[in-house]
């Protein structure tokens, strides 16, 4: 359901080829670790869309919204399920294709983990942030899917801590703050503005 | 008893429906007949409480539709199928039982699907099911999940004549176990003392 095998695949090839593209691109410039972030940045934002705005296509489709809201449990709680889930799923998968991006991008193996983490801590919000575009995106009016892209702005603070974050020390707690504060306030309001969404706009 | 009182509702500015009065009590079965376009499934939705009147409202026992009251009292069978396509029959059985708080029961669940599919491999994935057979996938959930109210949006498209007679059947089970049940088809199935209405 979150993470067919072809899904993946198309998923992995786009974040090679991607990277391969960047990494050919910076190839004869001096590149610092704060644009190699950014790119890290901007191939993690492009695959939470895409892996998003997929699961919700899929799993918040007009049949199967009757059946969640005939459940038991609030939509706000299988939103908030899902997204966790998709989550899990996106830091395994980055976990698992970032030595080969680290590669591509010729990025030095000693901020391995210091990058991991900020990716980890990013792809919290984002996918938060995400559920809410995918839910206006698929909703069943077509001309409310241009609409979905008022939430870009939401993603940008997450870009400029991201980066900023590279000079911070990451043995200290307060680097992280932002990210936790950040991803805080998407957990109160995400979850509600979605299933709002997915109620009103696709049923 | 579920009360319906002048319900209307609107998509943009078009009206679809206009003062509905109706109102079913337990141990019945209203039939909701009316030519394509007409707003059957409309009405349905508005009943299950998925969409706001216009104006009107739908009371069971009195008490306006909310999400609690609709989750806890009504089975709803659109359409269209929801099962996951890849997951197998069995799969997607255990994961909408558990979404209902249903905790499954082997036997039930076998006899289930054996009642409407015969012999079949129940690891089967849903997207190698025929036609058919996914149309009856959605009828495995009168069979497994016990809520009083059940509210079917044309029920028998798609199914064979076979099937056809093991859903009347079931229905008027349901019936005499004084449940009520809502149905949107063209047909006028053999179930004694069914209310229609006809929606224009």
């Amino acid at each position: 359901m979150l993470m067919k095998s072809t899904q993946s695949f198309i998923l992995f090839c786009f974040i090679i080829i991607a990277s391969s593209i960047f990494g050919l691109a910076l190839r004869y410039i001096q590149v610092d670790n704060k644009i190699s972030m950014t790119v890290i940045w901007i191939l993690l934002f492009l695959t939470v869309i895409t892996k998003v705005e997929k699961v919700y296509l899929e799993d918040f489709s007009d049949p199967k919204i009757q059946q969640y809201m005939m459940s038991p449990f609030a939509l706000e709680l299988i939103v908030l399920t899902k997204n966790l889930m998709i989550y899990l799923n996106l830091v395994i998968f980055f976990l698992i294709t970032s030595p080969i991006i680290f590669l591509t991008l010729s990025i030095d193996f000693d901020i391995f983990w210091q990058i991991n983490i900020l990716a980890a801590l990013s792809l919290l919000s984002l996918v938060f942030i995400s559920s809410i575009t995918a839910s206006i995106a698929n909703s069943k009016s077509n001309r409310l899917a241009i609409t979905s892209v008022v939430t870009l702005p939401l993603f940008i603070p997450i870009l400029i801590f991201s980066i900023g974050s590279m000079d911070m020390d990451l043995g200290n707690i307060n680097s992280y703050l932002f990210f936790l504060a950040y991803f805080l306030l998407n957990l109160a309001f995400s979850p509600l503005l979605t299933s709002f969404a997915l109620k009103k706009l696709s049923m | 008893m579920l009360n319906v009182s002048h319900l209307s509702f609107a998509r943009g500015n078009k009206l679809v429906l206009k003062d509905i009065n109706l109102s079913i009590g337990n141990s019945e079965v209203l039939v909701i007949k009316g030519s394509n376009g007409i707003g059957k499934s409309t009405f349905l939705s508005c009943m299950a409480g998925f969409l706001e009147p216009l104006e009107g409202r739908v009371e069971y026992f009195s008490k306006s539709i909310d999400p609690t009251i609709s989750a806890k009292n009504f089975i709803f069978v659109g359409e269209e199928n929801f099962a996951y396509e890849d997951l197998s029959i069995l799969d997607n059985i255990y994961y909408w039982l558990s979404l209902n708080s249903v905790t499954p029961n082997q036997k039930s669940i076998h006899k289930s699907i054996e009642y409407l599919f015969g012999r079949i491999d129940m690891n089967k994935k849903f997207h190698q099911l025929s036609y058919g057979q996914k149309r009856k996938m959605r009828m495995l959930l009168l069979l497994l999940i016990d809520k009083p109210v059940w509210i079917l949006d044309d029920p028998f498209n798609g199914l064979d004549k076979e099937t056809i007679s093991k859903l009347i059947k079931i229905i008027s089970m349901k019936k005499a176990l004084d449940g009520i049940i809502i149905m949107a088809t063209h047909m006028t199935p053999h179930i004694k003392d069914i209310k229609v209405f006809e929606l224009s």
